[in-house]
C-alpha cells in the first residue's frame, strides 16, 4: 500500500474514470483510471491498480500502476515493483525497483534540468550511461528496451 | 455602522442569551441596528434594506447555516449593486462551528473584541447555481452509493460515491464505499503509524465544474436543502471580507 501524506492537490480515487487533461500546480495522486494528459508542477503518484493512458509530466513521478504513454520527470522517476510503463521515459534520475517493467526508450538528462536541454536533444542521439560507459552521441541510434524482473 | 441580523430562536434560554449579547454590544460601543428575520421579512429583504441604508458591515449572529444564508444573500445583492467591498462579521452559536477556523474562541466578550477590532480577511467562497454562495461546505449524500459525472473545461470524471462535499475553496471531495471489514483493513487500523489512504476517496480542485448525478439529489448545508443536482459549481475567491481574529490575519501574512 502506498502511503500518501495529507495535502495532495488532486486525488483521483480508485472508483473514478477520468478523461481529458488533468493539470495541477500541486501534487497529483491517481488510484483510478485516467485517459489523457497528466501534468503536475510537483509530484505525481500513480498507485498500484491505477491505469494511465497518456503522457505524464511532473517534477517527481512515482509509478506503482500501469502507464501507457510517455513519462517526463524533471527530477526523478521511480518505478516500483508493481509498476508497468509502456512508453518513452525522460528523466534526470531513474530508479527501477526489482519487478518493475519498462517497455520503451529511456533518456537520461544530465546536469541542469533545463527545458532547452530536452528540446535540443534527440532521443535517438542522447548519450546514455550504461555500466559506467558512455555511448557516444550520434554514433548509432539508441533504442534501449529495459526489462527488469524479480531476481 | 454595524447591521446585526439575529437568527430567530425559540426557547427562553436562547432569547435571554440574545438579549444579554445585545447589552454587551451596547456596552462595547458597537451596538448598531439589530433585526430578526421573520416570515414577513426574510433575510433577502433585510439585507437589501441594510444596503439601501448604506450600512457598511453586516453581522450574522446564529448557527453556521444562518451565517451562510446571510453571507449568500449579502454577496448576491452587493454584487448586483456593484459594491466593491463586501464585509461580513459572524457570531457563531453552533458548537462546534465551521467558523472556528477564523474565530478560534467563541466566548461572547472575545467575539465582541474581534468585531470591534475589525481585522478583515478575504475568505474563500463558492457559487452554486442559480443563486447560492457557499461559505461553509455543502454535501450530497446517500446511504447507497450513487454515480455522478464531474465536467470541467479540461476533463470529465465519472465516479461513484456515497458522500460528495462541495467546499468553498472550490474543492470537491468524494468519499467512496468503505472497503469491507476484512482482516487486512482491521490490521491496518492497529499497525499503520500514519493514516493510510485507501484509494476510495477523491479530491478535485476546480475553478468551475458541472455536476450531474444519476438522479436528482439534494445538496444540503447543515441538513437544509439549498439546491438540487444538476448544478454548476464555481469557485469565486476574493468576494467576501470576513471579520476575523487578529491571529488569523497574521497567519495569512
Amino acid at each position: 500500500m502506498i502511503k500518501q501524506s495529507a495535502g495532495a492537490g488532486t486525488v483521483v480515487g480508485s472508483n473514478v474514470k477520468l478523461q481529458g487533461t488533468l493539470k495541477d500546480i500541486e501534487s497529483i495522486v491517481i488510484h483510478g483510471q485516467l485517459e489523457g494528459e497528466l501534468s503536475s508542477e510537483q509530484s505525481i503518484l500513480i498507485a498500484e491498480n491505477a491505469q494511465v493512458k497518456g503522457p505524464v509530466s511532473g517534477e517527481v513521478v512515482t509509478v506503482a500502476g500501469t502507464v501507457k504513454g510517455s513519462i517526463e520527470a524533471k527530477s526523478k522517476l521511480e518505478i516500483l515493483p508493481t509498476g508497468r510503463v509502456n512508453g518513452s521515459v525522460v528523466t534526470k534520475e531513474l530508479i527501477v525497483q526489482a519487478g518493475a517493467v519498462i517497455n520503451g526508450k529511456v533518456a537520461m538528462v544530465e546536469g541542469k534540468n533545463d527545458k532547452n536541454d530536452l528540446a535540443t536533444k534527440d532521443l535517438y542521439g542522447l548519450s546514455i550511461k550504461e555500466d559506467g560507459k558512455t555511448i557516444p552521441k550520434g554514433s548509432q541510434k539508441v533504442e534501449t528496451e529495459l526489462e527488469y524482473e524479480l531476481e | 455602522m454595524y447591521y446585526y441580523l439575529f437568527e430567530p430562536v425559540y426557547g427562553q434560554t436562547a432569547k435571554r442569551w440574545q438579549n444579554r449579547f445585545k447589552e454587551k454590544l451596547v456596552n462595547a460601543g458597537i451596538a448598531g441596528e439589530s433585526v430578526v428575520p421573520s416570515p414577513a421579512r426574510m433575510i433577502d429583504e433585510l439585507i437589501q434594506m441594510g444596503l439601501d441604508k448604506g450600512l457598511s458591515t453586516t453581522i450574522a449572529v446564529g448557527g453556521d447555516l444562518f451565517i451562510n444564508k446571510v453571507a449568500s444573500s449579502l454577496i448576491y445583492y452587493s454584487v448586483s449593486r456593484q459594491r466593491d467591498k463586501i464585509v461580513l462579521g459572524a457570531v457563531p452559536t453552533d458548537s462546534p462551528s465551521y467558523f472556528q477556523k477564523y474565530l478560534p474562541n467563541l466566548k461572547d466578550e472575545l467575539l465582541i473584541d474581534v468585531l470591534r477590532a475589525r481585522y478583515l480577511l478575504i475568505v474563500p467562497t463558492a457559487f452554486v447555481q442559480p443563486n447560492k454562495f457557499l461559505l461553509c461546505p455543502a454535501t450530497i449524500s446517500r446511504d447507497n452509493s450513487f454515480s455522478c459525472t464531474l465536467k470541467t473545461p479540461h476533463y470529465q470524471a465519472d465516479l461513484s460515491t456515497t458522500l460528495l462535499t462541495l467546499e468553498p475553496t472550490g474543492s470537491i471531495r468524494a468519499k467512496g464505499v468503505r472497503p469491507g471489514w476484512g482482516l487486512r483493513w482491521l490490521l491496518q487500523l492497529f499497525t499503520a503509524r500514519r493514516p493510510v489512504f485507501n484509494g476510495n476517496e477523491s479530491l478535485f480542485r476546480v475553478d468551475s465544474a458541472e455536476l450531474t448525478c444519476e438522479e436528482i439529489l439534494p445538496i444540503t448545508l447543515r441538513s437544509e436543502v439549498i439546491a438540487k443536482t444538476p448544478i454548476i459549481f464555481r469557485s469565486m475567491p476574493g468576494l467576501l471580507h470576513l471579520i476575523v481574529d487578529r491571529s488569523k490575519v497574521e497567519d495569512e501574512q
